[in-house]
Parts: structure tokens; C-alpha cells; sequence
């Protein structure tokens, strides 16, 4: 197989990949200092039951298309919709009841559990679903592409004219206050990019790629970068490069796409931590 | 309070010192009464809190921190002008610390990571000067080197001062008006006649005396001495 000569019939999806790769990697920057990883992988379950949610719908004729829920059959605006919902119930107050850490943990449990649940009730074949849900990028239609670009587009801009403004909320959110930036809201609408973006990319690429490139690409900017700035710009590099190698050794060794590309994230991780550790030991030598 | 005066508010752990000061400053919404700025509008505040309350994961420089409290009033908050820099500089300068500007802030230790948000609450130019707790945990040299710039920066711009502290001598030898808290009650007014032995005791059910002596104060326990006779 020639990835460059099957480009026509790949370039939807070559193209998703990249802009979710490049999106997650600006994000997990934000994500890792914030310390919400754990947030992104909880809502990462919320997106799966939002698609289990859709195929379990599928068996109501209320879901028929032409019916009021017809949307419920949509796996994208469900995932979304949950997502949101999850954003809701692990939005950033602190209960003294209920610490946000058990927040985090009920939601991935009992999206998890559900999920399962759903997915084994539906009207569809379990390896059909199992595809759907942690399914390679490969085949994305045009109206796909034009969904993702015109959602993901919009929240690569605001991220990139808001990170001032992100970091400043999360670096020192009292001091904001002080100076009468209105925290909450940025909050708000930082947790909504967070959560767009994690069902989409679920959607599209499944939740390795998600929390693979959320996770990986940041965490080596970190450990290389020494501004804010260079290690976002960082970050989205090793985000597009791992996308761009992954994918082409994935079609071209006939391997699962996400997978390679998160592998390949990996290696870039594991080399720059080497790099580090080699400059602090000639550092002190 | 009237411009250019200094509020230490005192009081033991959990009797909301923190609280009313974030209340102040609008961190958290007031739960009763009014907040009435003096011509109506907020003044412009340079906040220093606590410098736990800064999780040094963050990738900035000391430079850069006190950057991070200028240009707020924009939203899309461009890159930092030139006018901007030098304001911080000036600031990191004027805390002593200009040569570590381009240091990591989590490099720093812990007197030096206070001054650097001094620095940055002094770059914002600000009217109200908030701080909560800036000496926890610093040796005296330093304490009393941060507490002196506050005192050169109300000087110079006539700043008005609120000042949270565990510490009633440095509260009595810095301020000009104390309120101090324990359990719902309060007393304030000016730091003569509220940080006095009698205040203090009453307010805190302990024996406390405030010593006075060339323009120093001590606060600290009263203890009855016992005589010691014998060999």
C-alpha cells in the first residue's frame, strides 16, 4: 500500500487527523498544568456513552428519522451532549461533601459501566459497535470534514487568542479576580473548548488518539520548553509530526492509524525525557 | 477606611481573616452587608496572596509572573508592550530581585517567590495594596525587608494598605489601623487604642501584653514571673 498514491481517497481524514492532533496537543498543554487530566479521560467515557447512547436509541421509533429526537440517532451530537453533561457535574466548585477527585471517579465509572450496558442492549452487532466507537480515522466523509473543521477550527482560534488570558485564570485565579477578570466565565468556556474537542476527536478517532494525544504531546513540550509560548508551539509540532509519521507508517505497514500515531507520540515523549536527563547530567558534570 | 491607610487585620487561625479580605476583593461574594468604594468605583488592587496558593508547575519566569498581572483590562491580552516590561522590571527591581528576572519562578525560594508577587501586585499601579499572609514562613530579615517596601510604595503613592498577618507586633509596628477577629467578635480602629493589652486579652481569652518602647512594639504572652527563693 502507497500512502501517497491512495492520497485522493485518504486526504479527508489524513486532514481530520492532523487538526485533532494539533488541537489536543495545544490543549493538553493547558490540561497538564491545570491538572485535569483526569477531567479529559472522564469525559472521554461521558463522549463513548453519549455514542453507546445513540446506538441503544436506534430500537425507538421516537429516534425515527423525520421524529422530533431523530438527533438521538447522531452519534456526534450525543457524545457531545454528554460531554457537556459530564462538564457539568465535574465543573470546578469544591463540595465538602464531595471532592472533585470522586467526581472524576464516579463519572468514569458509571459512563464506563453504562456504556458497556448500552452498547451490549442495542439493536447492533457488538463488533460493528466496537468499531464505531474505537474506530481508526480512516474513513471520514467530506460532511465529516467540513463538521470538524468548522467546530474545531473556531476552538484552535480561541485557544490560541484566549492563552494569555487561560493561563492567567488557572495560574492564579484570585489574583484574576482582583483585577476584575471574570474567571468563571473563562473557566466556562475553557471547560466547553476542552469538551468539544474531546467528542469530536472521540467521534472521529476514537479514545486512544483523544487522551494519547492530549497527554503525550504536552507532557514532552513540558519537559523540553522553557516559555509558555515555545511550549504550546512545541506541543502542536509533536502533536502534527506524530499525526503526519503515524499515519503513513500506519497505512503504509497496514497497521491501526490512531494507535501508530500515539505510539509514535510515545517515542517522541520518551526522547525528549532522555534529552532532558542527558542535559541535566552534563549540566552538573 | 480613608486613601493612604494601612488595616492590618488580625486575629487567630479560622477566625476568617482570609475570608473578609477575599470578600473585599471580590474572590468570594459577600454573604451580608455592603461593600462601598469611596467614589463609587473599584479602585485598580494589587493582590498578594499566599504563595502556596501558586502551584509553581506553571513554566514562568519571574519576569513573566509579574508580566502576567498587566494588561488584564484587554481580552485578547497581547503580547507584552514595551511599556509593560519596564513597568515589571521596575517592580522586580524595586523588590530586589532584578537579577533573578529571568530566573524560573519554581527555581526561586520561598522570600524570593513572595517578592516576586509583590512585584507583581507593585506593577500593576495599584490604589488598594491586598496582602494576605506575605510573611508566613520568611525568616525576619525578610519580613521586614517586604514589609518595607510596602511601606516605600504607600509613601511614594500614597497607596491605601490591607494587610492579613498572624503577626500582632508587626501588625502594631506597621500599621495605622487594626481590626482585630476571634469568634464573631471584633474590634477596630486606630492601631494604638486596638492592639493594646486589654483589647488583646479580652479578644483572644488569653493573657496578652503589648509592650511600647521607643517606637517599637511587642506583643506577646503575659506570664506572672514567680520569684524563686532559695539556694
Amino acid at each position: 500500500m502507497n500512502f501517497f498514491d491512495d492520497f485522493s481517497s485518504l486526504s479527508n481524514s489524513f486532514y481530520a487527523t492532523l487538526l485533532l492532533a494539533t488541537v489536543l496537543a495545544f490543549l493538553g498543554v493547558h490540561v497538564i498544568l491545570r491538572r485535569v487530566v483526569f477531567v479529559g479521560i472522564a469525559l472521554s467515557e461521558m463522549s463513548s456513552l453519549g455514542i453507546a447512547s445513540s446506538f441503544y436509541l436506534e430500537r425507538f421509533e421516537f429516534t425515527e428519522p423525520g421524529r422530533m429526537f431523530s438527533f438521538a440517532r447522531e452519534h456526534l451530537i450525543m457524545g457531545t451532549l454528554l460531554n457537556f453533561l459530564g462538564l457539568v457535574f465535574l465543573s470546578p466548585t469544591e463540595s465538602k461533601r464531595l471532592s472533585r477527585e470522586a467526581r472524576i471517579g464516579i463519572c468514569f465509572a458509571a459512563a464506563g459501566a453504562l456504556a458497556i450496558l448500552l452498547v451490549a442492549l442495542s439493536p447492533r452487532g457488538m463488533d460493528e459497535i466496537r468499531a464505531l466507537m474505537a474506530h481508526d480515522p480512516l474513513f471520514i466523509s467530506h460532511q465529516d470534514l467540513t463538521v470538524l473543521f468548522s467546530t474545531m477550527i473556531p476552538a484552535l482560534l480561541g485557544l490560541v487568542l484566549f492563552f494569555r488570558r487561560f493561563l492567567l485564570v488557572a495560574f492564579d485565579r484570585e489574583m484574576a479576580i482582583s483585577l476584575g477578570v471574570h474567571a468563571k466565565n473563562w473557566d466556562m468556556f475553557f471547560y466547553l473548548l476542552l469538551g468539544l474537542s474531546i467528542a469530536m476527536a472521540i467521534h472521529f478517532s476514537g479514545v486512544l488518539f483523544a487522551i494519547g494525544f492530549l497527554v503525550l504531546p504536552s507532557s514532552a513540550a513540558l519537559s523540553v520548553g522553557r516559555r509558555p509560548w515555545t511550549i504550546f508551539l512545541i506541543a502542536s509540532a509533536i502533536g502534527l509530526f506524530s499525526a503526519v509519521v503515524g499515519y503513513v507508517a500506519g497505512y503504509h505497514f497496514d497497521l491501526p492509524l490512531g494507535p501508530t500515531a500515539v505510539g509514535i507520540a510515545f517515542v517522541i515523549f520518551i526522547l525528549t525525557q532522555a534529552g532532558r536527563r542527558m542535559s541535566e547530567f552534563a549540566r552538573i558534570h | 477606611m480613608t486613601q493612604g491607610s494601612y488595616l492590618g487585620i488580625v486575629g487567630p487561625n479560622g477566625c476568617g481573616k482570609t475570608t473578609l479580605l477575599k470578600a473585599i476583593l471580590g474572590i468570594l461574594p459577600l454573604l451580608g452587608g455592603n461593600l462601598d468604594w469611596a467614589d463609587g468605583r473599584r479602585p485598580r488592587i494589587g493582590y498578594v496572596p499566599q504563595r502556596d496558593a501558586i502551584d509553581p508547575i506553571y513554566p514562568y519566569r519571574a519576569l513573566e509572573v509579574v508580566l502576567l498581572g498587566l494588561g488584564t483590562e484587554h481580552v485578547f491580552r497581547p503580547s507584552p508592550t514595551r511599556e509593560m516590561r519596564e513597568r515589571a522590571e521596575r517592580a522586580l527591581e524595586r523588590v530586589g530581585l532584578a537579577n533573578h528576572r529571568y530566573k524560573g519562578y519554581s527555581e526561586l525560594s520561598g522570600g524570593q517567590r513572595q517578592r516576586v508577587l509583590v512585584a507583581r501586585a507593585i506593577a500593576v499601579e495599584p490604589q488598594l495594596f491586598a496582602l494576605d499572609e506575605p510573611t508566613s514562613g520568611l525568616d525576619p530579615g525578610s519580613t521586614e525587608r517586604l514589609l518595607d517596601v510596602v511601606d516605600e510604595m504607600r509613601e511614594l503613592h500614597h497607596l491605601t494598605v490591607i494587610l492579613v498577618s498572624h503577626d500582632l507586633s508587626l501588625v502594631a509596628r506597621r500599621a495605622t489601623h487594626a481590626l482585630a477577629m476571634f469568634e464573631g467578635k471584633y474590634v477596630v480602629g486606630p492601631v494604638e487604642t486596638t492592639i493594646t493589652t486589654e483589647q488583646l486579652s479580652h479578644l483572644y481569652q488569653y493573657p496578652l501584653r503589648v509592650v511600647r518602647s521607643n517606637g517599637d512594639v511587642s506583643v506577646g504572652p503575659h506570664r506572672e514571673r514567680k520569684s524563686v527563693s532559695g539556694s
